[in-house]
């Protein structure tokens, strides 16, 4: 079903869309996003739990549009490697893209999110990372998400990075519109807990984050978080022992390997500011983790 | 394109024009039977079929048989409902700022406490919070672009919500349909309310020749019995302010089918009422299969200034 044939040109978005077993949604998902008022992009959907239902689903849309590529993964490969593997397929299939979304099959895009988003990195050559305010969606309710972080016209990396650690709602944040070769230059998905807030930190060091105040994300809330869940969405396989480290402590590791040792990522980073800036992360984000833990004052 | 404060020069002019076009199409084959509730407000509007001029000047009152405010609940001053008003208005303003608030005009007998912001009263709250809800829907800027848009409002009420909809976005073609004698308040106020616009009354030409250089027309009036042979060359938002709850099943399919068919993106309604046991209402759940249900988060309840509202934003679906 590989439909880049379809396509006379390279879109300048494309929606990599890692689909795990939601037949119940993923009409409501491709809709939204195939509803979009800015109409040139693509959707691949790389499906890592594929079943006759999914690709029903997907061949009803891809039959009269011819802007979805569906992949079964012939393997499970884990929330960490079906996220990387949807940005690397998009990659290959549209390298000339200019942006990159990840996008769920359970989530919901207001027809609006592209019109108001590319924009935004079109007019700021230095914002990597646009995303709009979030309404999450609970089985009988929707909420307001309080306002975001941002750390446009920020030129300061350090000050990015540190703001970054602190502030960010990651689980929003990455399902942004990114610039992709940010993305590629930031290393995508690394198989640590929290990969979401890892590649954010990363990205804080390339380029700005720009918040635009419309309510243009619905996000599906089941489940809570837990790190125990993590592990098992986020691997195919075997944890590794690693995994059970704080994931803050995983980030300065990679950040420190990355940057300090390995020097892949970093830029005009020299390693001595590469390992502060991989200490700076663990500091703050070390703050972050214990003012989480704080217990909540008792209500009158 | 508003009248200034407290003028309404014109508007028995308009009276009667709208009264000499209504006559006609109640007078035309293929009357729809009226619910219960909407013979209530056409025995209450009866007398504006021969009004006075006096009557015009004064035709905001006669919006209550409509479900609106009644002014003599701020005749006197400091009431319950004044002190309410305030008190959501301010919380409002907290949380959204004051862009999309538009007062009540003087125009026409215009009534309600005076705030901070301007002129208000239940309606123009209850109106307020609707635009609210609309930006919160990231439905409202994409009317206040250049590019012209079609809006469908079904009933229109006395008027109101239109007058606050085409001050914030200038740049639609406004669209009402509703029972004829409801225009003798609609589209008398809003004529008056923007001396200036162009409007257009079904029959008064042919069919075709209604959506001709649209563009340029700020209303375009019709009566419900002609939504079938109503197409206008773009459709992008529907409005149900309060309306279809008072219609049988089969109007509110005929009319969402028509907002369906006509491509219409978007589709917003303003329910009277709390959700019971978390579940959309009734009506909501009859968009439902031409439409993606997106309730709004309210920003405020408005419970102390007479109900609670919800609002729901519904995204067309690609498939029926």
């Amino acid at each position: 079903m590989a439909a880049e044939a379809g396509l006379t040109r390279s879109p300048r978005v494309v929606f990599g869309l890692a689909a795990y077993n939601r037949p119940d949604t993923l009409a409501r998902a491709l809709e939204s996003l195939l509803d979009q008022t800015f109409g040139d992009f693509a959707i691949v959907i790389v499906d890592d739990a594929p079943s006759p239902a999914v690709e029903a689903i997907v061949r009803t849309y891809s039959a009269a549009d011819s802007r979805i590529v569906y992949e079964p993964n012939p393997t499970r490969l884990g929330m960490i490697g079906n996220w990387r593997h949807a940005f690397q397929r998009s990659r290959d299939l549209f390298p000339g893209a200019d942006y990159f979304a990840w996008v769920s099959d359970h989530d919901v895009w207001h027809p609006r999110w592209l019109e108001v988003l590319v924009p935004i990195l079109d007019d700021n050559p230095r914002t990597v990372l646009a995303y709009p305010q979030t309404v999450r969606v609970y089985p009988r309710e929707r909420r307001r998400m309080p306002p975001p972080f941002e750390t446009a016209g920020i030129p300061d990396r350090r000050e990015r990075v540190r703001r970054t650690a602190l502030a960010a709602a990651a689980g929003n944040c990455v399902y942004g519109l990114f610039r992709a070769r940010a993305l590629e230059e930031a290393g995508v998905f690394r198989p640590v807990l929290m990969p979401d807030l890892e590649i954010l930190v990363r990205l804080a060091l390339i380029g700005e984050f720009a918040y635009a105040p419309e309510m243009l994300w619905y996000r599906e809330v089941a489940g809570g978080f837990s790190l125990p869940r993590q592990r098992r969405m986020l691997f195919a396989g075997r944890v590794p022992p690693y995994a059970y480290l704080p994931p803050n402590v995983q980030h300065f590791g990679l950040l420190l390997w990355d940057l300090a040792v390995r020097r892949h990522g970093a830029g005009a980073v020299s390693r001595w500011t590469g390992l502060k800036l991989a200490v700076l992360q663990l500091r703050i984000s070390t703050r972050r983790e214990l003012s989480r833990m704080r217990p909540m004052p008792a209500a009158e | 394109m508003t009248a200034d404060g407290g003028q309404a020069g014109g508007a028995h002019e308009h009276y009667l024009r709208v009264r000499g076009w209504a006559r006609r199409m109640l007078d035309s084959p293929g009357q729809l039977e009226r619910s219960e509730a909407e013979q209530a407000v056409s025995r209450a509007l009866a007398p504006l079929w021969d009004a006075s001029p006096d009557t015009i000047a004064g035709l905001r009152r006669w919006a209550e048989p409509f479900g609106g405010a009644s002014a003599a609940d701020y005749d006197a001053p400091e009431s319950r409902i004044e002190k309410a008003i305030r008190r959501d208005l301010k919380r409002l303003f907290v949380q959204v700022g004051r862009d999309l608030f538009v007062e009540e005009p003087s125009i026409l007998g215009g009534f309600g406490c005076r705030t901070s912001a301007g002129r208000c009263n239940a309606d123009t709250l209850r109106f307020f919070s609707a635009l609210v809800a609309l930006q919160d829907g990231a439905v409202l800027p994409a009317f206040q672009q250049p590019s012209r848009r079609i809006v469908w409002e079904i009933g229109g009420g006395w008027g109101g919500f239109a007058y606050q909809f085409k001050t914030i976005c200038p740049n639609v073609t406004y669209l009402i349909t509703g029972r004829p004698d409801t225009f003798l308040v609609s589209a008398v106020y809003l004529m008056t309310a923007f001396p200036g616009a162009r409007c257009r009354f079904f029959g008064e030409s042919s069919t075709d020749a209604l959506w001709n250089e649209w563009e340029n027309v700020d209303f375009v009036f019709a009566p419900e019995e002609a939504l079938d042979a109503l197409r206008p060359p773009r459709l992008d938002l529907t409005l149900d302010v309060m309306t279809l709850r008072q219609v049988t099943p089969e109007r509110v399919e005929q009319h969402v089918r028509h907002a369906f068919e006509t491509g219409c993106r978007y589709l917003y309604s303003l329910h009277q009422g709390d959700w019971a046991d978390g579940e959309p209402p009734a009506l909501w759940r009859a968009f439902e299969r031409l439409y993606w249900l997106h309730p709004v988060p309210s920003r405020v309840e408005l419970r102390k200034t007479g109900a609670e509202y919800s609002h729901l934003v519904g995204w067309r679906r690609r498939r029926a």
